[in-house]
């Protein structure tokens, strides 16, 4: 005999009934005299809410529906289901009582865990390549946006001529490797820090200071080839779409979708305060190489330019904003150039080694507010 | 089982609720809504609240929350819509007058508290017309637009009488809010007032000045750095001591002043008490980094429900299913403007 309560939803008055499946139907009987009280297709039964151990049932009928029952004996919902099957299944309320906190602590507590590590895993990897099945226009959008961006806050030089030694210098290392110059656009940051990156779309950025610190074209042309390196192997593109994976997931598990909104933005410091992983930046030295052979270009200076910031680094200590401290696999870098390095000529004459080297004089500087081209 | 149905005067009111079991919801819950992008938010709410609800028990029945996450959901794309649609009319008007333009923001501004209260109160009434006990909806009547200028107005005259009016305020809004809440046919009273309590408020707010004077003539009487950073914390964890005993005050204060029928209610914890809960809470949060909030939730419930002292009985043969489901649309707006709880 199963014990209930049926409230009959139009009063909160609440009657005890005896509980009996005749059939299809549930019969309510008033304890004591057996006077049928109500009866109901089992069909029509659905769970109100999530049953937990120990809870009673709560049941509503689709006759009923602000009417409930509630049953505290669950041997009830067994024999429920042996007529109506799907009871307790429909409507997303399940019935958990069945098994301990303690079992389904371990079961849902290591499920929930294995799908979050995969997760973890994979989405900043499948970010990796989305960005790179990206339309190259949204590519080259994507990076004029990080170049504007953080030409904002620095200005970029405007020196015509040095521009155009960059430029010239860039299609002689794109033709004579079977690159279209146009894919990359070079630019000068104005900016004290030595630093070098390539943003998505061949937005290849240097710095003043790296520019300053340089002690010939050769070491330029060795910087803006890796970089070059860097697009042609879609380093950047990757790495902000892998950063961007990260992000959103985050977002997702912190639960704001907000944050998503100002993602955008910081990839361009993602970029410069980039760290590839170290077998990227092997893998673009050694395209970087390539690329200077091709061009007949003496591939010696990045050796030297490497081995003089390793130097400095020694006396200056590790600075965020600086090439080296975010290239901690420095020696390894030094170790291959110095295998793969050739003899050959210099990257530019003396005399547009010095315009290059003026690009940032006093004047020749923009503060970029729409991100102008100065091709 | 036996949880169920259990006579006994002196514990009427009992959460029944676990830790654990909230915390495995949780988990589920993230994980789908990082699985959804977030879209299944709104079903997480709607669970956690359908176990909340269903564990606490009165006079030996559960309450039950009705509400749905694709209500939810429609609420907060009705509210989006509504959103988008100002939006537009604000560009529209910045394109006839760009003063004009800047007024409206302006006004939009000053009145957005307006908005705030208006939100909370369609957002109640949505959860209360969502929430049964035996079968019988609770509702909350009254205008939210009216609330929402009384919040706007007592906001106001708040901010004028640098803080002082806040109990008459609070006294105010609880009024008109426990004032419309029904259960069924039964409605809620309250009577509390803002003369009561203003005396406590006062003694906090005077020793906040005080102590504010205090630190000042520490800051400029020659105190060396270390003496002036110790007695600037002791400063100031003895106003937001005081400031706590007087929430305490108030918050009792409200719960012995309300009614609902012939039922009367009081919250039998002593001060001590509610500090050490609301410490071992806090304590919980940041040691655990937010992972423990489950079981703070949950020992809150059962800590408020053992404290809550209830006299007076119920005629429940009497009360009659009366209140309408509200929408979702206020709890849509409230999400919206990031001033939605629970």
């Amino acid at each position: 005999m199963i014990h209930g309560f049926w409230y009959d939803g139009v009063s909160a008055a609440r009657t005890e009934v005896e509980v009996r499946v005749v059939g299809r139907q549930l019969v309510l009987l008033e304890p004591g005299s057996g006077y049928t009280v109500l009866t109901m297709p089992v069909t029509g039964l659905r769970l109100a809410e999530d049953v937990y151990a120990g809870q009673p049932l709560r049941l509503i009928c689709a006759d009923h529906p602000e009417a409930r029952l509630i049953v505290a004996d669950h041997a009830l919902l067994t024999t429920l289901r042996g007529v109506h099957p799907g009871l307790g299944r429909a409507w997303g309320r399940s019935y958990l009582g069945n098994m301990s906190l303690r079992q389904r602590f371990v079961l849902v507590g290591g499920f929930v865990l294995v799908c979050l590590v995969a997760l973890v895993a994979s989405v900043p990897y499948m970010g990796e390549e989305v960005a790179a099945a990206m339309p190259v226009e949204w590519e080259r959008a994507a990076g004029e946006k990080i170049v504007t961006h953080i030409s904002r806050d620095y200005g970029l030089c405007a020196g015509e001529e040095g521009l155009g030694a960059l430029a010239v210098l860039v299609s002689r290392l794109a033709l004579s490797s079977g690159y279209d110059p146009d894919d990359f656009v070079a630019r000068v940051l104005d900016a004290s820090m030595i630093n070098a990156f390539a943003a998505p779309g061949g937005q290849i950025m240097l710095t003043r200071g790296l520019l300053a610190d340089a002690e010939n074209g050769e070491e330029v042309a060795a910087v803006l080839a890796h970089e070059m390196a860097h697009s042609v192997l879609a380093h950047p593109t990757r790495a902000i779409g892998r950063a961007l994976g990260y992000r959103l997931l985050f977002a997702a598990l912190l639960g704001d979708a907000t944050a998503a909104a100002a993602m955008a933005g910081q990839a361009g410091e993602t970029l410069l305060n980039r760290s590839y992983s170290r077998e990227a930046e092997l893998e673009a030295d050694r395209l970087a190489l390539t690329l200077l052979d091709n061009a007949g270009i003496d591939s010696r200076g990045l050796v030297s330019f490497f081995e003089r910031r390793q130097r400095s680094r020694l006396f200056v200590g590790p600075r965020g904003s600086d090439i080296l401290s975010t290239h901690p696999s420095f020696p390894a870098r030094i170790e291959q150039a110095s295998r793969y390095q050739r003899p050959g000529s210099a990257a530019l004459d003396n005399r547009t080694w010095q315009l290059l080297k003026g690009i940032c004089d006093e004047g020749s500087t923009i503060k970029s507010e729409k991100g102008n081209n100065n091709e | 089982m036996d949880t169920h149905g259990k006579p006994g005067r002196a514990q009427r009111l009992a959460y029944l609720g676990s830790g654990m079991e909230l915390f495995l919801i949780f988990l589920v819950n993230t994980l789908l809504k990082v699985v959804t992008l977030g879209i299944y938010h709104f079903w997480a709410k709607a669970r956690v609240r359908r176990y909340l609800w269903t564990h606490m028990e009165f006079d030996g029945e559960r309450l039950e929350y009705t509400g749905t996450g694709g209500e939810l959901f429609m609420g907060f794309l009705r509210a989006m819509a509504i959103m988008v649609l100002v939006m537009l009319a604000l560009f529209l008007v910045f394109q006839v007058s760009e003063i004009l333009g800047i007024l409206v923001i302006m006004v939009a501004y000053i009145m957005s508290p307006a908005a705030i209260g208006m939100m909370l109160y369609m957002a109640s009434r949505y959860r209360l017309s969502r929430t049964r006990l035996r079968g019988i909806r609770f509702g909350l009547q009254g205008k939210a637009v009216e609330y929402g200028f009384k919040f706007f107005g007592y906001s106001l005259l708040t901010g004028l009488t640098l803080g002082i009016y806040k109990p008459y305020m609070s006294m105010h809004l609880a009024s008109y809010a426990l004032n419309n809440t029904w259960f069924g046919s039964q409605q809620a009273g309250f009577t509390g007032q803002g003369s009561d309590l203003i005396g406590r408020f006062m003694l906090a707010y005077g020793a906040t000045f005080v102590g504010i004077v205090a630190g000042l003539v520490l800051a400029f009487s020659g105190l060396t750095f270390g003496e002036g950073i110790i007695a600037g914390v002791i400063i100031l964890l003895a106003i937001l001591l005081i400031w706590y005993w007087y929430s305490v005050e108030e918050m009792r204060y409200v719960v012995s002043h309300s009614s609902l029928g012939d039922m009367r209610f009081a919250l039998q914890a002593s001060h001590g008490k509610m500090f050490m809960l609301s410490a071992t809470n806090l304590l919980l949060i940041v040691l655990t980094l937010g992972l423990a909030y489950a079981w703070v939730t949950v020992r809150t419930l059962r800590f408020m429900a053992h404290y809550t002292d209830i006299t007076g009985d119920m005629d429940y043969a009497a009360i009659q299913q009366a209140q309408t489901q509200a929408d979702a649309l206020g709890e849509g707006m409230a999400e919206l403007a990031d001033v939605s709880a629970l």
